[in-house]
């Protein structure tokens, strides 16, 4: 028989987390889906179930002097509509999934699920996001590229929590954001292209290019970035994006398309940007 | 009222706000729910079926439990209920699982090991088994045969229905009678398939349509299978047992879209086209259902709107281990004028003439013989038609060029689709009886084996009745189907419902009106004739092929983002005759839902098989058209009154599918210059054909 329990605050859950596995439930978009078996019949749930969605303390957006904090459980919809947040780190979120999943899903959630087509990984990744997870012991820092180690794979321990995302402020000149998927909205990418960066003057002093749903974990090639700078050999990095993608057929596209499209796409971005466009 | 007066849907307060009830929101006394053993690979024998220990109040139907027959009657009797000893695709049915408590049921069915001896799978058409072959000829081509040769192989993939209510069956043994509710659109096909199935006399059998939320030849042939088991089911259990698929369970294992090829040669001579060979492949999967009748409406829609003196057509339906493929509105002329307008279209450029004007060289007129040398007797106003399209699309000053730097591209098609069943069909095989009864308050119920389905049949019909008799609408009553209260006016398919359902009920309004003031009970009953114009003989396929026909002429635009190869269908312009619209709310419902189910067969829907299995199987990896991916549709209609239609009205339900994906492929090859073999025409092709 199953339980489950929805405790009444973060040190509660963190105390029953450390004593056995629960599945976390926040939005419960993907889990709910995952589980299923038989419309009617009970998910089949293998472990217990800890719900989080009432808990306050892991909710909101929160910005300090360097960083944007966004809590666990703020939903995808929030993002959009937030007052603080810069529309770089808005965009994204307005094109995932539909109205109904981005009413409910977490940014949380699709960090911690890893699904290879999540797509606020790859802006985060580009964004230098670090994630604080937290158990009943204490909490640690990791950036998001240490933490996310492959489709559905994470470091964090069953007895963790991801409690917040910390996205340093960056006065960025300007963002690309292009999501390719098989119809216009509503449905899941089949590559993604997030870029931001800076200028002095026409110089570019700081670029950040990530490329979601293509490999296993987005893609991003921060010491090629740095030799972007340096030199603004666009040839040189689409080179090195070659040999860094790994994709392949299925039901969404072709590992073709996604390799030559993503290449023409951030050559495109990058003329344009490096040109002096905005 | 009159047959002018706009009207709402009779249907659609309660379907918006929800108080309709469907089949999986009926309750019925102590349901059992039933689960489908399917098989999980394409071909092999059964050596074994490993049920763990049964639980109190767990049931397993299966072969073992077969009354009569183990055959699913179609046209044909080869599918069986259950599978005996093979299985012949993946996701064959083996038995029901049923039980009342669904938990239950999914614990035992997840404990289920079936073994097999696989045996070799036929997956791809070839020289294989063939479920028919059928050939015409018109002229005589072989007079052509030394001029220069113009040749294109054209393909089309599968196409999910995608109705928003799943397959759904209830059937319920009560007092040695056997009942059956769902969502369906042929009621009197259930009852033929139960009558078979059973050997039970036909009045132990009663099939009741339920609300039926969309179908589109989905449910045409396939709730006759799930009639037949559940029925067996709850003759066994003693109680009544649902079987509704999950969504999935939907998208892959019940019939679609025939997948097809097709190779046209053209003899041309001095920038004319003389003749035409032309050969179709269906892939059927392993049993007959409806495909031969889907074959012959792909040949015989194969000349399209064009006049071809000299023609040999041939089709084959393959038999594979594939999944099961049935009905899907325009039943094989999707995808044979798919063909024939990219033919028409590369044609064009290879003589370097405008598109549209060479397809006027051709178009068929009033009088000609047709491609199976019947007569068209009808008026056709082809040329006027495109003559409007031109207008409302200025066509002479459309612009190849877009803001954003994007290909741009216009693709022409124009299509006909013959009303009604083939050839002398209505007047052999469905022999169609409808009754209006006029009650002692007033009431005029119509009495047919039509049914609703989402597509305005209620609509139609009682607007039909209601003019014709000059009576409010809300006089005229037409329920749900119940083949107790109903005769049978035949299947809800073959766009017949309102040119020949809806002609038999005018005939019968005009006979009650006489007798409209009569103070008792007064019930006329119409039978099908076949107008005297029709000739035709099934074993040659000669003579006229369909009562009447319906056109439409679009141009279609899209642009291609040229990095990404992303296409839009920006705008699809379209003129229809329809003879005249029996409402012009509801045809126009019919336009907009055709030109989005016909873009997602042309630009969007991919579905591919793999080891027999269909890969897409959901919402997410299925990608039919959302409200931001439709185009501007800009429409318009002439009047062309048909003499053997309601008030003159003819066939509109599939027309305003078949050339919506024709036009967007001409649409996209104009934009890329490159020609298309091949829908739906996704990015990936693209990139693949402009390397």
């Amino acid at each position: 028989m199953l339980n489950h329990i929805r405790p009444k605050n973060v040190t509660e859950l963190l105390e029953a987390l450390d004593k056995q596995y629960y599945h976390v439930f926040a939005g419960g978009t993907d889990l709910m889906i995952r589980k299923r078996q038989w419309q009617g019949a009970e998910r089949k749930f293998d472990k217990d179930i800890a719900f989080i969605s009432h808990l306050d303390e892991l909710n909101g957006i929160e910005e300090t002097t360097d960083s944007y904090i966004i809590k666990t459980l703020v939903t995808q919809a929030e993002m959009t509509k937030s007052d603080i947040l810069p529309e770089y780190l808005k965009t994204p979120f307005s094109q995932m999934a539909n109205i109904a999943i981005r009413n409910i899903a977490t940014v949380g959630g699709n960090v911690v699920n890893a699904a290879t087509v999540g797509d606020s990984i790859p802006v985060l990744m580009a964004l230098d996001a670090k994630l604080v997870l937290k158990n009943i012991y204490g909490e640690r820092t990791l950036e998001i590229d240490e933490f996310i180690q492959g489709k559905y794979k994470t470091v964090k321990k069953d007895n963790e929590i991801l409690e917040k995302i910390i996205i340093p402020k960056v006065e960025f000149d300007g963002y690309r954001y292009k999501k390719l998927g098989q119809r216009k909205a509503g449905i899941l990418s089949k590559l993604s292209i997030f870029i931001v960066y800076k200028k002095d003057n026409d110089d570019l002093t700081d670029i950040r290019i990530a490329i979601g749903a293509v490999n296993e974990i987005p893609i991003r090639l921060k010491e090629e970035e740095k030799k972007l700078i340096e030199t603004k050999d666009i040839n040189r990095y689409l080179d090195k994006l070659s040999s860094a993608i790994n994709s392949k057929d299925d039901n969404r596209s072709t590992k073709n398309y996604r390799e030559q499209i993503s290449k023409r796409l951030v050559r495109k971005y990058l003329e344009e940007i490096m040109q002096g466009g905005i | 009222m009159k047959i002018k007066d706009p009207v709402n849907r009779v249907d659609i307060q309660a379907k918006l706000n929800g108080s309709v009830k469907y089949i999986e929101d009926m309750i019925f006394e102590n349901l059992h729910y039933a689960r489908t053993l399917r098989s999980s690979i394409p071909r092999g024998k059964i050596l074994s079926v490993a049920y763990p220990d049964i639980i109190e109040g767990i049931t397993i139907v299966d072969k073992n439990d077969i009354i009569d027959k183990n055959e699913v009657s179609m046209i044909d009797t080869d599918m069986p209920i259950f599978a005996d000893s093979e299985v012949n695709y993946v996701g064959e049915p083996i038995a029901l699982i049923v039980g009342k408590d669904k938990n239950q049921v999914i614990e035992f069915f997840n404990k289920i090991i079936v073994e097999y001896e696989p045996l070799e799978a036929v997956l791809t058409m070839g020289d294989n088994a063939t479920f028919s072959k059928r050939t015409y000829t018109k002229g005589d081509l072989s007079k052509y045969s030394t001029l220069e040769e113009f040749s294109g192989h054209y393909k089309t993939t599968y196409q999910e229905q995608l109705y928003m209510e799943k397959q759904g069956v209830v059937a319920n043994y009560v007092d040695k009678r056997i009942e059956i509710y769902g969502s369906m659109q042929c009621p009197y096909y259930i009852k033929n398939a139960l009558i078979n199935a059973l050997g039970f006399n036909e009045n132990r059998i009663r099939v009741i349509q339920t609300t039926t939320g969309g179908a589109f030849g989905g449910k045409e042939d396939y709730p006759s299978l799930m009639a037949c088991q559940t029925a067996l089911a709850s003759i066994k259990i003693g109680a009544p047992v649902r079987l509704i698929f999950d969504r999935r369970e939907d998208i892959i294992f019940t019939t679609k879209r025939h997948p097809s090829e097709t190779n046209i040669t053209s003899y041309l001579e001095n920038g004319k086209i003389k003749g035409m060979k032309i050969d179709v492949e269906l892939d059927a999967g392993p049993y007959l259902g409806l495909s031969d009748v889907v074959l012959q409406r792909a040949i015989l829609s194969m000349t399209g709107a064009y006049q071809i003196e000299n023609l040999e057509v041939n089709g084959v339906v393959y038999k594979t281990n594939n999944v099961f493929n049935g009905a899907f509105r325009g039943f094989g002329a999707p995808q044979s004028l798919f063909a024939l307008e990219q033919h028409m279209t590369q044609i064009a450029k290879h003589l370097g003439k405008d598109p549209l004007d060479l397809r006027r060289e051709y178009f068929v007129q009033t009088g000609q013989l047709t491609s199976t040398n019947g007569i068209f007797h009808e008026n056709i106003y082809l040329a006027k038609m495109a003559d409007k399209l031109e207008e409302i699309s200025d066509y002479k000053n459309l612009k190849k060029e877009s803001d954003d730097g994007n290909l741009v591209g216009y693709g022409f098609a124009i299509v006909p689709h013959g009303g009604g069943f083939t050839g002398d069909g209505e007047a052999v095989h469905i022999k169609a009886v409808v009754k209006l009864k006029k009650d002692t308050e007033g009431f005029v119920h119509i009495l047919v084996s039509n049914v609703e389905m989402g597509q305005g049949a209620l609509t139609a019909l009682a607007k039909i009745v209601a003019s014709a008799l000059d009576i409010p609408l809300d006089r005229v009553v037409y329920k749900n189907t119940d083949t107790h209260a109903v005769p049978d006016s035949g299947p809800t398919a073959a766009s017949r419902t309102t040119m020949v359902i809806g002609k038999l009920l005018y005939e019968a309004a005009v006979k009650l009106r006489e007798v409209m003031d009569v103070n008792e009970e007064i019930i006329i009953t119409e039978h099908y004739k076949q107008p005297d114009y029709i000739e035709w003989d099934q074993d040659t396929l000669q003579g006229n092929a369909y009562l009447s026909y319906s056109w439409a002429a679009l141009l279609a635009r899209v642009e291609v983002d040229p990095l990404t190869l992303e296409v839009s269908c920006t705008d699809i312009y379209g003129i229809y005759d329809v003879g005249i619209p029996v409402d012009e709310k509801l045809l126009l419902g019919q336009v907009h839902g055709g030109v989005i189910q016909g873009m997602g067969y042309g630009m969007m829907e991919a579905m591919y098989s793999d080891g027999g299995k269909i890969q897409q199987n959901s919402f997410a990896s299925y990608a039919v058209p959302t409200t931001v991916d439709v185009p501007n549709i800009h429409s318009d209609w002439i009047i062309n009154e048909y003499e053997d239609g309601p008030f003159g009205a003819k066939a509109a339900g599939e027309l305003t599918l078949v050339g919506v994906a024709p036009a967007i492929a001409s649409a996209v090859a104009d934009a890329i210059g490159k020609d298309i073999y091949e829908i739906p025409v996704l990015p990936e092709k693209i990139l693949e054909v402009t390397k």
